[in-house]
């Protein structure tokens, strides 16, 4: 029997402090990266304004403009790739980085405003676009939206006239509400609600009723649907004959 | 979410903490790794071959013994028959006519029962044991003997490698054995080795003298014996240059036999030893690597679990999505943009300890002079190891938990 050599408490005091080392400098590593793609999506976000104010401004004050020369295929591309972007950020950081929620918000804002200008350059140049405004929330509020995403996605790449503008429906934002369809008057008589308090019950919060009534929520063409559309219902309310 | 997180940093943490003392030890003693060959005084030493139905390898282990370069007359090999039904007696008799090997025939008892017999029959100064399916290279033995110039080493274990790795198992054991090599060196650094390994250890005859033989040791005698010489705070060293090849399990069923023997042994030897844990008395071997070798594999089958349980979902993610616009190439359509490179803190580190492994296993290379190309078989470990591992874990804690005794 001998006597083994006392431990060497140093080394691992060493090796704890390396190891932390290490998962410092990678943790800087990404926080670097990933405040690089933020500013990457702020550039991108910056370049869009500038474009879509370009383009409101060709639409406003040249009246003789040719339709040819102006168009939202570019737009709705790079507004399709922030929208990428925006919700790997999310995925990658939580729904709930203070970041994300404010390029969110932002991001919302930008696809208005696209909205406004497509819907006033399709009326101007005929161009026959369909817009969609797309209600989703998470998975807790809306198991259905997953499936509804995935289905507006499958259109999207069928139907290149289509233009998709999908928002949170849970964003707190201002303008989003001037947008949100609120449920249908039935569904607040089926809750039993008398109608004096339908109208301030609407404005206080509506996620309730959401939740019972069913997102998603589909906007075709200012209309809105009520619940999950497959392939074949999305066929039948798109106005199909204009593709 | 955050518990998920909390399990997947620390595991990183402990694992990246495991490989960076390894690396560090290494680095402290790289000047005693090897020990210079020995040239004088040798010493007598005896090597027990066991041998169960090893009809196909035994005459070639016997030979690869005879061709050690070791003194003749110094030198002896019994190879002890324990009962097998093949020719394997048969072809170990026709090895009698060299001088030095003496064949036993014995009814099976089990391979300890065996090795106890070899001790009863020899007055050697050191003993060996080499299985029936290995191979020894000619320096090993002379490679091994100077380690035991310290009067408190007990015993000295060798690097075995994968024989003519064929077939995706075979190859990825050949990986998992050079990983061994590394740090069993390591451990043997920290005085803190828990198996003596059936492919050529040799031991002092007063270790067993003193305390006691070979044991069942839930059918790893050689796990048993190791922590028996822990246990009595004696020394067992590694000499990683020493090389022995043994023939891996080629079938999945063979694998997961001896897999599930090794680990639930190692978990009841570990037991039956664990005044050891967390005891620091016993050095850096309670205080850190006997407690680290299960929370290791503890946390393997938590993240295993979690990794399981984030593929179930994306699995049904996608599913839900395949279910409302059918199956389409286009979902897996490939656009490269640095943009989606995951680089958040995890994929990083893992990384990093992915890259810290391949290392490591170079290192196992290197220090046992494995000569060998590995690419493809580094490729095969990557793909499969960890889910084999699991379930060689799973089914071992399983007999654990329902007290089944496993067989060779």
């Amino acid at each position: 029997m001998v006597n083994r050599k006392p431990i060497n408490t140093q080394k691992y005091i060493l090796t704890f402090c390396f190891t932390a080392i290490i998962f410092s400098l990678g943790f800087f590593v990404s926080d670097y990266l990933n405040n690089k793609r933020f500013s990457e999506i702020n550039t991108m976000k910056q370049k869009f304004q500038i474009q879509v104010l370009a383009m409101e401004t060709q639409l406003d004050h040249f009246k003789d403009i040719l339709c040819a020369d102006i168009g939202d295929d570019i737009l709705t591309h790079e507004l399709h790739l922030i929208g990428e972007k925006l919700e790997f950020m999310a995925n990658n950081l939580g729904h709930n980085h203070p970041e994300v929620l404010h390029l969110k918000k932002y991001y919302s804002l930008l696809q208005i405003r696209h909205h406004h200008f497509s819907q006033q350059l399709c009326e101007r140049c005929n161009l026959g676009l369909v817009h969609i405004l797309y209600f989703f929330a998470n998975t807790k509020y809306c198991p259905d939206c997953e499936k509804q995403s995935a289905v507006l996605s499958f259109l999207r790449e069928q139907y290149p006239l289509l233009r998709i503008y999908s928002f949170d429906y849970n964003l707190d934002l201002m303008a989003l509400a001037a947008i949100k369809p609120l449920p249908p008057k039935s569904a607040l008589e089926l809750n039993g609600l008398p109608n004096s308090e339908q109208e301030s019950e609407l404005k206080s919060d509506t996620k309730p009723l959401i939740q019972e009534y069913g997102l998603p929520i589909i906007v075709v063409e200012g209309k809105p649907f009520w619940g999950f559309k497959d392939i074949q219902e999305m066929k039948k309310i798109l106005p199909l004959t204009r593709f | 979410m955050v518990i998920g997180n909390i399990i997947i940093y620390s595991s990183i943490f402990f694992f990246l903490y495991i490989s960076i003392l390894s690396l560090l030890v290494l680095w402290e003693c790289k000047n005693r790794i090897y020990k210079p060959k020995l040239r004088k005084n040798h010493p007598n030493v005896c090597i027990i071959v066991p041998c169960f139905n090893e009809e196909k390898t035994i005459v070639k282990t016997v030979h690869s013994l005879l061709k050690l370069d070791y003194p003749r007359d110094r030198l002896e090999i019994l190879v002890i028959d324990d009962g097998s039904s093949d020719k394997t007696l048969e072809r170990a008799k026709t090895l009698e006519k060299y001088t030095q090997v003496k064949v036993f025939h014995k009814p099976n008892k089990g391979k300890y029962t065996a090795l106890n017999y070899g001790l009863s029959k020899t007055k050697a100064e050191f003993v060996g044991c080499l299985d029936a399916d290995s191979f020894v290279i000619p320096q090993a033995l002379g490679l091994i003997m100077p380690y035991f110039n310290n009067p408190k080493i007990m015993a000295c274990t060798s690097s075995v490698k994968i024989h003519q790795a064929k077939g995706a198992l075979q190859r990825i054991q050949k990986i998992e054995y050079i990983f061994g090599i590394f740090l069993r060196k390591v451990f043997a650094l920290l005085n803190s080795i828990t198996v003596a390994p059936g492919p050529f250890t040799i031991f002092r005859k007063r270790a067993f003298d003193k305390l006691g033989p070979f044991r069942h040791g839930h059918n790893t005698e050689d796990l048993e014996i190791a922590f028996r010489i822990q246990s009595k705070n004696y020394e067992i060293a590694n000499a990683p240059n020493a090389c022995v090849y043994t023939v891996g399990p080629s079938s999945f069923k063979k694998l997961f036999q001896q897999r599930k023997r090794w680990y639930s042994g190692l978990s009841r030897n570990a037991w039956d030893y664990r005044s050891l844990m967390f005891n620091r008395t016993y050095g850096d071997l309670g205080f850190f690597v006997f407690p680290s070798i299960f929370l290791s594999v503890l946390i393997f089958l938590f993240v295993s679990f979690y990794t399981i349980f984030q593929f179930t979902q994306y699995a049904i993610h996608r599913f839900i999505a395949w279910q409302a616009v059918g199956f389409s190439l286009n979902q897996f359509v490939f656009r490269f943009d640095w943009f989606f490179i995951n680089t958040q803190l995890y994929v990083l580190l893992s990384i990093l300890l992915f890259g810290m492994f391949f290392g490591i296993v170079l290192l196992g290379k290197k220090l046992s002079f494995t000569k060998s190309r590995t690419g493809k078989d580094f490729l095969f470990f990557v793909l499969f190891y960890s889910p084999l591992y699991f379930i060689w874990w799973l089914s071992a804690i399983q007999d654990i938990v329902f007290n089944k005794k496993n067989k060779w």
